[in-house]
């Protein structure tokens, strides 16, 4: 229904330090977006300045090329669903999902059709009656939502809505989620930490390190080329190593050894995950280590590899299983290598 | 589970010892002789009709309406208070904390003693008598403000404050937000609050005894000079009336919202 775009943008607690600085991001119509990135890189602050929480002392924020920065938060007609779900615990569920339309003064005959109809897609009509404190968490997390989109938002946004909930729930949750938001074409950005849960249903990735964003891409081309030592690590590039580049495509590791992979100007590092490293005992190996520590992870094993240049991560599911102190041989496949230039 | 003996007897020791003078001040009102004693020398109603004597119906009036309206005026006032310094809690707010506790730890009569010379100091810098009733008044609101704060802070404690954000996030103002749903949230709070003001207020004999003056002598004061004066078993009379008043309120309490409920 609307396009965000923040263009600019600067925000700060307290008036001196920037946590946000020429920040910008665009989300397209109807797309749902996951702002991902490790506790206290900002992603919260983006939130709180697109809802209106924190006020920002530069830049836009633009929804179908209005400004809204400005606009006060009861105005801006945005559904929100905070990470504790912040359900009004002296209201009934219906009252909670009712509570936007009641303050937009809609009739109550109509007001009535869409709580109710809110409450079906969100499979509470049965607990309409009951308190937030009698609701399971998951069933918290159904009002939340149902609350913030009863009032036909311009934009959804998701602070962390997963987190409370066990790992099971999670993932009936986030399909639910991404339900609503296809069926109600809204546009969304979600909050999150976690790669699992933003991957799975976003269009589109923003990963954020330090009040900046890294990364902004599909899930798809984030997971398979990083283009930053930063987004690599987060994604579960476990292993990256220096090298130093020799030629087109071709490249040195610290032991002497020479690789090929993709070519990229200004290459410093290579990076690999641990379920992509072959691991073969008869032929002639790239890097050498000793077994460190095995863990098993039910699929297969994972090594820590003592080696020439520093730890390596290894998973491999072979049907030869190796023991601490082992030598152990491996190789890295040039198509899963991937190449990092900052 | 079986019953240890032992602990029947303690809890049996204790609940006696709580209810014995009680049942001492019940038997010595039905007394016909005018003295007081135990047991009683023949049975009657007439201290009963005493009890209800213009002295102390006054009393009861001044009583009551001093407690009721220190009890609203430190509610107005302690609600905002609880509010803040549950919200904003750091280091500031537990220092001013202590400050808004004070009147606890501070002994009711020197707190008399103080307002009373505050008084003085009045009458006599600005030639200006304070009516007593007020300062009564006052003193009351003084010794209640620690109770309300504490009770209603106890209920916005447990309050998660990002459900004010939630509610202007749907398009409501702070007052909506407050009307709709802070207050009605923090309802049974409030209701302890009340009763436990207001009966502190009530039974309070320490912070009146330098305050009082001719129409301005709440029951408690009353009913303490008549024990001095008279001795007669009128004063237990009335003590029978207030303990069932006082049942009464609990009782009504309890069937319509729950006391036990909402208490913790």
């Amino acid at each position: 229904m609307s396009r965000l775009q923040l263009n600019d943008l600067k925000v700060s607690y307290d008036g001196k330090v920037n946590i946000l600085e020429d920040y910008n991001l665009e989300i397209e119509n109807g797309t749902l977006v996951s702002i991902l990135g490790p506790s206290g890189c900002g992603k919260t602050t983006t939130l709180k300045a697109v809802a209106g929480f924190l006020e920002a002392r530069e830049g836009e924020i633009l929804i179908d090329d209005e400004d809204y920065s400005k606009v006060p938060i009861n105005k801006r007609n945005f559904g929100i669903v905070f990470q504790s779900y912040a359900l009004f615990p002296n209201m009934t569920v219906y009252q909670n999902v009712e509570y936007g339309l009641k303050l937009r003064k809609v009739p109550v005959e109509q007001r009535k059709k869409q709580v109710l109809d809110i409450l079906e897609t969100v499979e509470l009509i049965s607990l309409k009656e009951r308190k937030p404190e009698n609701l399971s968490g998951g069933q918290r997390q159904r009002v939340a939502l149902a609350r913030a989109l009863v009032i036909s938002p311009k934009l959804l946004l998701l602070d962390e809505p997963l987190s409370n909930l066990d790992a099971k729930l999670r993932i009936e949750m986030r399909s639910q989620i991404k339900k609503m938001q296809q069926k109600f074409n809204i546009t969304t950005i979600l909050i999150t930490h976690d790669q699992e849960e933003c991957f799975s249903i976003s269009d589109k990735v923003a990963i954020m390190n330090d009040g900046k964003i890294e990364q902004y891409d599909t899930p798809e081309n984030i997971y398979s080329s990083p283009n930053s030592i930063f987004v690599a690590d987060f994604v579960g590039f476990k292993n990256l190593l220096d090298v130093t580049k020799i030629g087109k495509g071709l490249y040195k590791l610290r032991n002497g050894k020479e690789i090929k992979a993709k070519d990229v100007n200004n290459a410093k590092k290579i990076a690999i995950r641990p379920q992509n490293i072959v691991v073969d005992q008869k032929v002639e190996s790239l890097i050498e280590g000793h077994i460190k520590v095995r863990t098993y992870l039910g699929d297969s094993y994972q090594y820590e590899v003592d080696s020439e240049l520093g730890d390596i991560v290894v998973n491999t599911s072979d049907s030869i299983v190796l023991n601490t102190g082992d030598t152990i041989k491996l190789n890295f496949p040039e198509s899963e290598i991937c190449v990092l230039s900052n | 589970m079986k019953k240890s003996k032992l602990l029947t007897i303690f809890v049996c020791l204790v609940f006696f010892y709580l209810i014995y003078p009680l049942f001492i001040t019940v038997v010595a009102s039905f007394n016909s002789k005018d003295i007081l004693t135990f047991p009683i020398d023949g049975f009657s109603f007439k201290w009963y009709i005493s009890a209800f004597s213009s002295s102390y119906i006054s009393g009861f009036s001044i009583s009551f309406r001093v407690g009721v309206i220190a009890t609203i005026i430190s509610l107005f006032f302690g609600i905002p208070v609880a509010y803040g310094l549950a919200k904003y809690n750091d280091k500031f707010t537990k220092r001013i904390k202590n400050v808004f506790f004070s009147p606890v730890l501070i002994p009711g009569i020197v707190l008399s003693y103080s307002l009373f010379l505050c008084w003085v100091f009045i009458a006599k810098e600005f030639d200006m008598k304070l009516p007593k009733l007020l300062v009564l008044m006052l003193a009351h609101i003084i010794i209640l403000f620690p109770y309300t704060i504490r009770v209603i802070g106890g209920a916005f404690d447990k309050f998660d404050f990002i459900i004010e954000d939630a509610a202007i996030s749907l398009g409501a103002s702070k007052k909506d937000f407050i009307l709709h749903i802070l207050l009605p949230s923090i309802t049974p709070a409030i209701v302890s609050a009340s009763v436990l003001s207001f009966i502190t207020s009530f039974n309070n004999i320490p912070i009146s005894i330098f305050l009082y003056g001719r129409g301005a002598t709440p029951l408690p004061i009353i009913m303490m000079q008549d024990v001095e004066k008279y001795g007669d078993p009128s004063v237990a009379a009335v003590s029978v009336v207030l303990l069932f008043i006082t049942i009464g309120i609990t009782f009504l309490i309890e069937k319509t919202l729950g006391l036990n409920n909402y208490g913790r």
